[in-house]
């Protein structure tokens, strides 16, 4: 159910352009549904995953 | 060609890979045409899997061996996927690495093995609780750059 792909985004730049990646890491939440930029504590980001599946 | 790891990140790799508990199985997925990288990539994961006997490794060929690239939904290459190995069996935890695991992303890489290998995420029970109900795919990408 859970999908977590790291990806260099210097080998794949048409990919990081697609969701504006802009600063390292960033995180694509479900193909661009939400984005976090930078690392962040792991609730935050849970908080963001939710968001993301509430669409 | 010369090796990519040298004696001194060899043996630190040893000592890390002492904690390991199950068995992992690494799936490189790479190109014999249109890679740059792909011939160090696989060199790289040898040399890893030549320092512990709990990880091994099994190469593909995107155009080759669609079959395997399909069933690990592998859309891209060079690509790492980092899954539980049980006897024959290999368990997909989702895992993967795409692109050149260099710099810091090469510590990312070792941390996935050990992380996959003790079968644990190192995850909150709260975030654990919420993935054990989750009832839709969810795919995280992570944006790196490899320096």
């Amino acid at each position: 159910m859970v999908r977590a792909e790291g990806i260099d985004a210097q080998e794949f730049p048409e990919l990081a352009q697609q969701f504006y990646v802009s600063g390292v890491p960033q995180t694509v939440i479900n193909s661009g549904a939400k984005m976090v930029v930078g690392a962040v504590p792991e609730q935050n980001l849970l908080a963001q995953i939710k968001l993301a599946l509430a669409n | 060609m010369d090796r990519l790891l040298n004696e001194q990140v060899v043996r630190q790799i040893d000592e890390t890979f002492a904690r390991l508990k199950e068995p992992v199985q690494i799936l490189f997925f790479g190109s014999g045409e249109n890679c740059g990288y792909c011939a160090e990539i696989q060199q790289l994961l040898e040399e890893l899997a030549a320092v512990n006997d709990k990880v091994s490794l099994k190469t593909f060929d995107i155009q080759a061996d669609k079959e395997a690239a399909e069933k690990y939904n592998i859309d891209k290459f060079p690509a790492i996927v980092i899954a539980a190995k049980d006897g024959e069996q290999v368990s997909n935890l989702g895992v993967q690495f795409s692109g050149v695991p260099s710099g810091h992303e090469f510590a990312t890489l070792i941390n996935d093995i050990v992380m996959v290998s003790n079968r644990d995420s190192g995850l909150s029970p709260d975030v654990r609780e919420f993935l054990k109900n989750l009832n839709q795919p969810l795919l995280l990408q992570v944006f790196v750059t490899p320096t």
